[in-house]
């Protein structure tokens, strides 16, 4: 998979409908349920969510990335029933992510570690036109990112039963979030959270390892 | 431990060097609700909080608070195995009834339009509320019976609570046990609503966060009980440290043995006692004379607390036996309470005496 370099303002490129996601190529990634039950490292973080099991019901993503030199965009379309509201206290909203090694080391599986931290891009389906920059360094720790920064400016539209979702940031990031250089390469992992079967948390579809992507120049 | 890292283990959560905890008698208890508004007025009247009730008394039998909330599921099962459970709704936890006052009150339509209440979420005639069974009860006719279960946090030894967060937000507080719950981390997942067996966190639909009883710790840090405890004006209460030998909590619950938990099965250990209900009304037979035998039958005692309870009820009721032959009874003297400040020892401040301040957590 690449990043391709197209030569568009921010808003084309934060539209999910916007004439460039035509002309830019996606790849479909299957996803799995995040292995929970009979999980020794997730029993120790939390032996209530290891006894998951009916998660993970979303199977595919399709996958797109696009950068104008100034921000990148990753777009990103499942099939899935749109919930986007909680309306009762019993309910949960959609949600997506894309996950990005902050060291060569960094694992996906268990979202980094304390040496080895990662960066995730996270929407959630009741917020409009946001998403928010996450750090983790290991299962269980995804903060906000607290340096202060411009949101993940994300756009999300539900069409005949497929979320289409664009989120965008800046490529340069110099305060521990991810960094991204044109004509270089990074590393991409991307989740789903279907709302209507009460996924959130670690109880969520993901692509498994990390996804070698190389940056247009 | 008082506020750990955040890959801090369980056993780190759990750790406290002292833990207080909460004596309710239910013989005493008369259902008023000054509890359960002393906590509401304290703590949830904020936006998003308006159906919670961290403090709520309710009938016994019935649905509770929240409704249902013994059939949902939690806690620790016989083997000690977490088992999530489901997450109550707004109707549930007792909605927060909107009312029509502007068009009575206002609108030159008082002599037409009735006071009615309708839910938050729909506007429809609410078919749940706080305590929309009150009073009803068990038993047949002419035996028809029932008490009052005040409930909060039960602030257990072995949280699942706690256990349950992904992200660590939940954490006993090392200088009294008392759990609490991190804004700052809670992402509002609500596994610790599912797996707190007595439903005794609360989601928050606008900040998007768990809230839930915190024992009042900014009182207690200063000397002063739990709104819910002082203002209870049935003496139903105690409140202190669990080890403190010299108090009538600790003479209750370890010394005479018949302060009890509430579902002990549920295998958490809960910090909140009751003295079980040990006499009702007399029962009518069937030829309608008055028999020597209570109403409450003991198989209903037994389903709130185990099999223990039948002993309690006995020692209690030859402790009451021995007061009415004109004899001593240490227990009873206790459960009278002549001294209202007895039942908080160590924690009898005035809190109109006191400046209340929230001590800052240090973040790690």
């Amino acid at each position: 998979m690449k990043v391709s370099r197209v030569d568009v303002s921010d808003d084309e490129l934060g539209d999910p409908h916007g004439k460039v996601w035509q002309s830019v190529a996606s790849q479909n990634f299957p996803l799995v349920p995040t292995p929970l039950n009979g999980n020794p490292a997730i029993k120790k973080i939390s032996p209530f969510i290891e006894k998951s099991t009916d998660h993970g019901t979303i199977n595919q993503v399709s996958v797109a990335s696009a950068h104008n030199g100034i921000a990148l965009a990753v777009h990103l379309t499942w099939a899935g029933e749109k919930h986007d509201k909680m309306v009762d206290l019993d309910e949960f909203v959609d949600g997506a992510a894309v996950m990005f090694p902050l060291t060569p080391n960094a694992n996906a599986f268990l979202m980094g570690s304390p040496t080895d931290p990662v960066n995730a891009w996270y929407w959630k389906g009741n917020l409009t036109d946001q998403g928010f920059d996450v750090i983790a360094q290991g299962y269980g720790t995804s903060a906000r990112s607290r340096s202060a920064h411009e949101p993940i400016r994300a756009a999300a539209q539900h069409v005949a039963g497929n979320w289409h979702l664009v989120m965008c940031r800046a490529l340069k990031a110099d305060d521990g979030r991810a960094n991204f250089k044109p004509g270089a390469a990074t590393r991409m992992a991307f989740a789903v959270w279907d709302g209507g079967n009460q996924e959130r948390a670690g109880r969520k579809s993901f692509s498994g390892d990390f996804i070698k992507v190389d940056i247009d120049p | 431990m008082a506020f750990a890292p955040q890959g801090a283990s369980k056993e780190e959560l759990k750790r406290h060097s002292r833990h207080i905890a909460n004596i309710i008698d239910l013989n005493k208890c008369m259902g008023c609700q000054t509890c359960t508004q002393a906590c509401k007025s304290l703590w949830t009247s904020r936006e998003g909080t308006e159906q919670m009730r961290w403090m709520n008394v309710t009938t016994y039998p019935g649905a509770g608070y929240p409704r249902d909330y013994e059939k949902m599921g939690g806690g620790f099962d016989e083997q000690g195995e977490p088992s999530p459970g489901a997450l109550p709704n707004m109707s549930d936890v007792g909605d927060a009834f909107k009312f029509n006052h502007g068009e009575v009150l206002y609108g030159d339509e008082g002599d037409k339009v009735r006071l009615k209440p309708s839910t938050t979420l729909t506007g429809d005639d609410p078919e749940w509320g706080y305590n929309w069974d009150e009073d009803e009860g068990g038993g047949e006719w002419p035996n028809g019976y029932y008490f009052y279960l005040p409930r909060k946090c039960y602030h257990c030894t072995d949280a699942p609570c706690l256990d349950a967060c992904t992200h660590n937000a939940i954490y006993k507080r090392d200088e009294d046990g008392i759990v609490v719950l991190d804004q700052d981390r809670c992402h509002g997942d609500r596994l610790c609503v599912e797996a707190c067996p007595y439903k005794a966190i609360y989601y928050n639909p606008v900040t998007e966060k768990g809230e839930k009883c915190m024992m009042c710790y900014p009182r207690v840090e200063q000397g002063i009980a739990p709104a819910c405890d002082r203002q209870c004006p049935g003496r139903t209460r105690l409140f202190g440290y669990i080890d403190d030998e010299d108090s009538d909590l600790y003479k209750m619950i370890h010394v005479h043995k018949v302060a009890i938990p509430l579902h002990p099965e549920f295998g958490t250990e809960p910090n909140v006692f009751y003295i079980p209900p040990f006499e009702s009304t007399k029962a009518f037979a069937e030829d309608g004379s008055i028999t020597d035998n209570g109403r409450l039958e003991m198989n209903v005692l037994e389903e709130l607390f185990g099999p223990d309870v039948e002993g309690v009820v006995r020692k209690l009721r030859g402790e009451r036996a021995k007061k009415q032959r004109g004899e001593e009874s240490v227990i009873m003297d206790l459960l009278i309470g002549r001294n209202f400040w007895d039942r908080f020892k160590g924690f009898d401040k005035d809190p109109a005496e006191q400046v209340m301040t929230f001590r800052p957590i240090v973040k790690q």
